[in-house]
């Protein structure tokens, strides 16, 4: 059952993913393009310097971009089934129906986070050419935050959509909103290094705990359809 | 789907948290409380401080014994200061207590050095630049080595992207030869080419040594700084300007003050009273005749004045309101049991810092909870469904009202708590 739930939903986001990706691509192709400029425009030592000192980061154009990976899926995936009450079906096939939920959750985190890993490596790979592995390093893990904002968008865009009173919507959006704020606090100015390295992992717990919230407006939902 | 406890669990410590963080911030940023710290100046021609502070919006100078000034009288009462309007002026006096006022001599000894909780605890640089300390030109170069110190010293040259081995085993070796114990705790310096000359770095290592590194001519130069007994430098302000009298200020995890000198790194310990590396922020002018220094703890702050051999002249303390004595601050204590921030003027670092402000927040939840009884009565509400939603209220007050209104819809007579 889970497996034709998944396929349903591919055959839902094919279309959008490869966008997506195609977007992802694109985005990380200007941003190897115009690193390989700098070095042919300045010399190491500066860009070096301005690298470390005023942590220019030279992947910054990625910063929003899985934030709008996420919402554009999340998007894409739970309008339709809200729209015509779609998800109605779904709760009624012979499976538990938090699994169902949780399955087409998962399955969009998945995708994500296939998006994200080729971003991170393709990143990875580039800046390897130009920069010592030790910014890299540095650098990659300034870029967690904004995948962790991405993935939490994705979620919170399942509880919100999924939930069927416009009220509790309309608070939870911006408890979202001040959720994902978070992910990009000092990072805007300073673009600092390091900046989350003691609390990263609180981060990475808390995006994780508002993954199970589907299953309160999933009840919410199947008792308003009723 | 059953009502899940643990889920509904969940959502109320993300929107707590949520609310944590915004509410205060939000709160402060509509009443915001701003204070302005006096300051102090020592005048050699009247051989006392003159206190200038904000009085109902305004500047007032005024002595120890409640004597005003005016600008005018001020600034020629603190010449080594305000040597540039005086000039302006023509009012600078040739000599003050016998030391000669000369303008590019004043402008020499003029400096201020801020340190400051957020320098303490602030990122370690990815890569140091190696900046030649005796380049053949006129102002140092930007240079194409680079290095960072783990188990070993490891220079990278920019260009090419690789090590330049030949680099990292003499400066590996100089500084084993010195007693370096790998790998470094800190490493300070002022890693720009902005500055009259290059000093290098100073570099603690692993047993607390202190030690003065540079490149000069393409070679270490390395010395191992012979520090009282169980020196523990948390912090150092290296200060290469043109003066050339010391290497910079030195901060010890006792909260000690401390100043290497030109003078075969001879250490001076200045005496400074209320300092505390961890929350306090230390000012240093100094000019021509006398060093000034200012503790700042929070609302009190402390001057200490010494003369050019660190001996004290005089010190002077005061106080504001605090932020928390203010009436936003008595307000706030009664509204928010806590505070959560992301950040904090005292780290460079994203945390959660977490801020308790007495239990003043008891009250105030209180008087929630019973509105909230009273909007469960007149919605005809069972009070049994709703006990843990007033636990809540009781110990969250203020953030624990979004929480109950997205689990619980009340438009819904004998909604089973979902």
């Amino acid at each position: 059952m889970i497996k034709s739930i998944i396929y349903k939903e591919w055959i839902k986001v094919r279309v959008t993913f490869a966008a997506l990706f195609l977007l992802n691509v694109l985005v990380v192709l200007s941003i190897s393009i115009s690193t390989g400029n700098k070095f042919i425009f300045f010399d190491a030592a500066t860009i070096y310097s301005k690298a470390i000192f005023y942590q220019d980061l030279f992947f910054i154009d990625l910063m929003f971009i899985p934030f709008i990976t996420g919402l554009i899926l999340g998007i894409i995936q739970y309008f339709p089934e809200m729209n015509s009450n779609r998800l109605k079906l779904a709760l009624h096939l012979p499976m538990n129906e938090s699994k169902t939920l949780l399955s087409i959750q998962f399955f969009g985190l998945f995708l994500l986070f296939l998006i994200y890993l080729i971003d991170t490596l393709a990143i990875a790979t580039v800046g390897g050419i130009y920069f010592s592995s030790e910014i890299i390093n540095g650098f990659l893990l300034v870029s967690l935050p904004w995948y962790l904002a991405g993935f939490s968008v994705y979620i919170m865009i399942s509880v919100i959509f999924i939930e069927p009173l416009w009220s509790r919507r309309i608070l939870l959006m911006i408890v979202s909103a001040g959720f994902i704020n978070n992910m990009f606090s000092g990072i805007i100015f300073v673009n600092a290094i390091e900046l989350f390295s003691l609390s990263l992992p609180y981060f990475i717990v808390l995006t994780f705990i508002l993954s199970p919230l589907i299953l309160l407006s999933g009840s919410n939902y199947k008792r308003g359809t009723k | 789907m059953k009502n899940n406890i643990i889920i509904k669990s969940l959502l109320v410590v993300i929107v707590v948290f949520i609310a944590s963080i915004y509410l205060p911030q939000i709160y402060w940023k509509t009443f915001p409380y701003r204070y302005t710290l006096p300051r102090v100046y020592y005048s050699p021609i009247i051989e006392d401080i003159l206190i200038l502070k904000q009085v109902n919006g305004r500047g007032r100078i005024k002595d120890l014994n409640g004597k005003s000034y005016s600008m005018k009288e001020f600034e020629s009462l603190v010449p080594q200061s305000n040597y540039s309007q005086l000039v302006y002026d023509g009012l600078l006096p040739d000599s003050v207590n016998g030391v000669e006022f000369d303008v590019p001599e004043l402008r020499k000894n003029f400096f201020r050095v801020a340190i400051k909780p957020v320098k303490v605890f602030s990122f370690d640089l990815l890569l140091y630049p190696l900046i030649e300390s005796a380049p053949d030109r006129p102002n140092l170069v930007y240079p194409d080595e680079f290095f960072t110190i783990k188990d070993r010293v490891k220079i990278i040259n920019a260009s090419l992207n690789e090590e330049n081995e030949v680099f990292s085993t003499i400066f590996t070796d100089a500084l084993k030869d010195n007693g370096f114990i790998f790998p470094p705790k800190k490493i300070f310096g002022n890693p720009t080419t902005r500055k009259p000359f290059d000093e290098g770095y100073f570099i603690v290592d692993n047993k607390n040594d202190l030690f003065h590194v540079k490149r000069v001519k393409d070679m270490p130069y390395c010395r191992k700084i012979e520090l009282p007994e169980g020196t523990k430098i948390v912090y150092a302000d290296v200060v290469e300007k043109s003066l050339q009298e010391f290497y910079g200020f030195f901060i010890t995890e006792k909260n000690d003050l401390l100043l290497i000198s030109y003078d075969d790194y001879k250490i001076i310990n200045i005496p400074i009273k209320s300092y505390d590396y961890q929350n306090s922020n230390l000012n240093i002018v100094g000019d021509i005749l006398y060093r000034t220094i200012s503790v700042i703890n929070d609302n009190k702050v402390s001057f200490f004045i010494f003369n050019r051999e660190y001996e004290r002249v005089t010190e002077y303390h005061d106080l504001v309101t605090h932020k928390s004595e203010s009436t936003q601050g008595v307000l706030a204590a009664y509204l928010f049991p806590f505070t959560l921030s992301l950040s904090s003027e005292k780290s460079q670092f994203i945390n959660f810092y977490f801020e308790t402000t007495g239990f003043g927040f008891i009250l105030f939840n209180i008087a929630l909870s019973i509105l909230f009884i009273v909007f469960l009565y007149l919605r005809k509400a069972t009070f049994k469904d709703n006990y843990a939603f007033i636990a809540l209220l009781l110990l969250t007050g203020i953030y624990g009202i979004v929480p109950i209104f997205l689990i619980r819809n009340f438009n819904q007579s004998n909604s089973g708590g979902v």
